[in-house]
């Protein structure tokens, strides 16, 4: 008997056998489809948890009535403790299928402890107490300085973090000196020592601007940043700080407290290293004006010299002619009344102790007089 | 004013002040003497920014606990 008759007879349905292959795909293709196990959470205990060297984590998730086998990929650089065995957790992911095995398996992309809602609560309270006491206020952010002598960086010495900020602020100014306090990002203790890089960097008086920054990772992984001493000691600290903590939709209270936020370690990198060419091109536009402004003074200097000179040389001009002409008119005035033009007619003029005599009545017989004529004088006698 | 204006030393006020300088000319109504004290002010800004862009040599220090810095080696 064929396979094919066989089926119909024995159930009816779709006589056409698939592989396991293709019944393992399907199987996987209506689990992606059913919006109830693409992207949801779910809470359960912990069991059978184990760590490869390469990072993923296999562990098993159960309750009382089942359990279901759970692999995450990127456990060892997403999460900032890795679950133990016997722990009661949320686990975010979804449901797929092992076809290898034929094994119903959850892809997780995050672990919390299910205590979590205790901790955001927390959080929220920290928040509010930080808040009301002004150190999120808007009156407190400082600009950031223009062309800052030296930035100090806090950030975890291995990683992409610290790279992008040397790339970046190799790219706008080589000659920007950096001062970089190497921290611990995550994990116990991380917020203390971060809290103490920006103290140290602050104190320093080395550089104008602190930049703490810190790649993207789960909420827990930004757990440091969250931290109050880290908070305090941002808003504290003397000079202005650049928080660029995660992705741009993790806010910590770090980047509250901050001066500025960033969205990225690279743009954190752009707002406090200023571009040596625009500096360059800047100072070379300050060199053009300035000459531009003497050139136009000396222009006007020279106008004015110009214009008084001519000013003067009129004037002098103007002062001659009237000189002249006032010579000219005393000269016709004195001629007028000049005895000596009446003498030249035949007139003699009759001096008497040197005092002219007009008046025949002044003069007695006997006395002795100077007759004036216009070639010379004689001595007369009146008789 | 004294005859030569003190040059600051930091970029951030050099330039500040640079940007000062320009406007004041650019507005006139100086004094020729102030006019001229102000150009050769100027000028030593513009050098002293110069100056201080020159400089391309990289520098990346590490910042200890201990308040001393190193180059920073990245391992």
């Amino acid at each position: 008997m064929r396979p094919e008759r066989a089926l119909r007879e024995w159930a009816g349905g779709d006589p056409r056998p698939v592989s396991v292959a293709e019944l393992a795909g399907r199987i996987a293709g209506a689990l992606e489809r059913d919006p109830g196990l693409v992207d949801i959470w779910v809470e359960g205990e912990i069991t059978e948890a184990k760590i490869w060297s390469a990072g993923q984590l296999y562990f098993t998730l159960a309750d009382g009535e089942a359990q279901v086998s759970c692999v995450f990929w990127d456990a060892r650089t997403r999460l900032s403790e890795v679950p133990r065995s016997g722990e009661r957790v949320l686990v975010r992911g979804r449901a797929g299928i092992y076809a290898r095995r034929g094994q119903l398996q959850f892809v997780a992309i995050d672990v919390r402890r299910a205590g979590a809602g205790e901790g955001a609560r927390a959080l929220e309270a920290l928040r509010r107490r930080l808040q009301a006491e002004g150190l999120f206020r808007e009156s407190r952010k400082r600009p950031l300085p223009a062309h800052p002598r030296a930035v100090g960086v806090v950030t975890s010495l291995s990683g992409a973090v610290l790279h992008d900020i040397l790339k970046v602020s190799a790219r706008r100014d080589p000659g920007l000196p950096l001062v970089v306090a190497g921290v611990r990002v995550q994990g116990a203790g991380a917020g203390a020592e971060i809290a103490e890089a920006v103290r140290r960097l602050g104190a320093s008086g080395r550089v104008d601007v602190v930049v703490v920054a810190r790649g993207g990772g789960g909420v827990d992984d930004l757990a440091a940043f969250n931290d109050e001493t880290v908070v305090r000691a941002i808003a504290e600290c003397p000079v202005p700080v650049v928080a660029a903590v995660g992705h741009e939709t993790d806010v910590t209270l770090a980047d509250f407290a901050a001066d500025r936020r960033a969205v990225t370690p690279s743009q954190a990198a752009e707002l406090v290293v200023p571009s040596r060419d625009e500096t360059l091109r800047r100072v070379d536009e300050a060199e053009e004006r300035l000459r531009h402004a003497l050139a136009r003074t000396s222009e006007a200097v020279e106008a004015r010299v110009a214009h008084a000179e001519v000013r003067l040389a009129s004037a002098l001009r103007l002062d001659l002619e009237r000189a002249q002409g006032r010579l000219a008119r005393a000269a016709a005035a004195l001629d007028a009344v000049s005895p000596l033009a009446t003498l030249a007619r035949g007139y003699a003029v009759v001096a008497k102790g040197g005092h002219p005599v007009a008046t025949a009545g002044a003069l007695a017989p006997g006395d002795r007089v100077k007759l004036r004529f216009q070639d010379g004088e004689k001595d007369a006698e009146v008789c | 004013m004294p005859k030569s204006a003190e040059v600051p030393e930091d970029l951030e006020a050099a330039l500040a002040r640079l940007d000062a300088v320009v406007r004041e000319l650019e507005a006139g109504g100086l004094r020729l003497d102030a006019t001229f004290e102000r150009y050769e002010e100027g000028v030593a800004l513009v050098r002293v920014c110069r100056e201080r862009l020159a400089n391309v040599e990289r520098r990346v220090e590490e910042l200890l606990a201990d308040g001393q810095v190193r180059r920073l080696r990245l391992g």
